[in-house]
């Protein structure tokens, strides 16, 4: 099946669209919606501009929709961009990053129904232990891309996901009940490399913030190599 | 032993991840044994203490060209069946196959027998994750114990342990899964 996959530069998206592709699929198009508002109800934010890279990194052509990010609005600019995808690579379906979010995954559903697509979640209420142990283990470089809850804080920004970390957010789940894999937002990520990558992306240069409890790691400059 | 079926399109194992290991890790996590099999390969154990029939995606329409009967021929042990599985449930018990699309939370509220029955009592009013474009209708043998509008949400067939969920328990609403467990365990020993 022709599979349009929603990226927004995190692991989620791109996990997704990796066990697509593990299950028959073929990702022809890559559909990121550039929000415009840091708040978006919908589209994760942290570095969503380099999605370009990574879409360059795995040789799967880009659909950019841009969207002022209001509630609901925003909706709308979702639906153009899967039309505008579909159309242009005759997609029969979507692949989506959604874990556990009622909201995202059932507004996609809609625009997906009404345009007689496909739509799927594989990640929906995953293990989240064994998901982050498959991202591992399967090859994804991963980084912290922003911290949005205690007892996350700086010292998170920037840093690998890899075993430690599991084992450091496991920590932090059994006293705080912070979700494993940030499905309630407590962080966000960004992807380096992937599996299905044919180069993989090195961060040369890099700034951090951190106010009142949260924090993001803003990436300046990044090429492929 | 819970028996998970699978009726999800074969050529798409990917829905698998989606609609099938998340109802069998729930029923793990309340400390019971499942076992996934596809419908068409199925067959029942004598260790089998329940059957869950699992949903599918919303643009999936394979599970229609199939039947159940055969498997469940002499079977009247507990069933819960999810979405599809409860279309499928219903719809070869003297039934039929409706359109009715409904994608998302929906409110939901009992019957008066929804209040006296083991799976559904004390829980009033709730809302539901609804992703199909079908249900089908009630052939006397079900009676419907919640509602949402017009729309029977939870039904059970009058003579066996056997329900039916046109929502998806699995989101927001495991306790739905749980009760039906213990009414397995409790029934089968």
């Amino acid at each position: 099946m022709r599979i349009g996959a929603l990226l927004s530069g995190g692991k989620d998206s791109l996990y997704a669209a990796w066990r697509m592709i593990q299950t028959g699929h073929e990702i022809s198009c890559f559909i990121t919606i550039q929000s415009r508002n840091p708040e978006s109800y919908m589209f994760h934010t942290p570095n969503i501009g380099l999605t370009r890279l990574q879409a360059e990194a795995a040789g799967i052509p880009l659909v950019v929709q841009e969207t002022d990010g209001l509630e609901e609005k925003e909706l709308y600019d979702l639906m153009v961009a899967i039309q505008r995808g579909a159309r242009a690579y005759d997609l029969e379906g979507i692949v989506t990053g959604a874990i556990q979010s009622v909201y995202q995954a059932s507004r996609i559903e809609r625009i997906c129904h009404l345009e007689n697509l496909w739509c799927f979640s594989p990640l929906w209420l995953c293990d989240q232990e064994q998901y982050l142990s498959s991202l591992i283990t399967d090859g994804f470089e991963v980084i912290i891309a922003g911290v949005f809850a205690e007892p996350l804080d700086e010292t998170w920004l920037g840093i690998p996901l890899d075993l430690s970390f599991l084992e450091r957010m496991k920590k932090i789940n059994k006293k705080y009940h912070v979700s494993l894999a940030g499905e309630g937002g407590e962080y966000e990520s960004f992807v380096c490399n992937a599996p299905f990558f044919k180069k993989r992306i090195t961060i040369m240069d890099a700034e951090t913030w951190f106010l009142h409890g949260a924090g993001g790691y803003v990436i300046t400059q990044a090429e492929l190599v | 032993m819970m028996l998970i079926l699978d009726i999800t399109n074969p050529d798409l194992p990917v829905l698998i991840d989606e609609f099938v290991s998340p109802i069998s890790r729930i029923v793990h996590r309340f400390g019971h044994e499942t076992r996934i099999v596809r419908i068409e390969s199925a067959t029942i154990h004598s260790s089998c203490t329940g059957i869950i029939i699992c949903g599918t995606a919303l643009a999936d329409s394979w599970y229609r060209s199939h039947h159940l009967i055969p498997l469940l021929n002499g079977w009247t042990g507990p069933i819960l069946g999810i979405c599809a599985g409860m279309q499928m449930l219903l719809s070869e018990t003297g039934g039929e196959i409706v359109p009715c699309t409904e994608i998302g939370m929906t409110p939901i509220y009992l019957t008066e027998m929804g209040r006296q029955d083991i799976l559904m009592n004390e829980r009033e009013e709730f809302s539901g994750y609804a992703l199909h474009q079908y249900t089908a209708t009630l052939s006397s043998q079900w009676i419907p114990l919640a509602l949402s509008g017009s729309t029977a949400q939870v039904v059970k067939h009058t003579t066996h342990p056997w329900y039916g969920v046109l929502f998806h328990p699995e989101v927001r609403n495991e306790w739905i899964i749980e009760r039906f467990v213990a009414l397995s365990v409790s029934s089968h020993t």
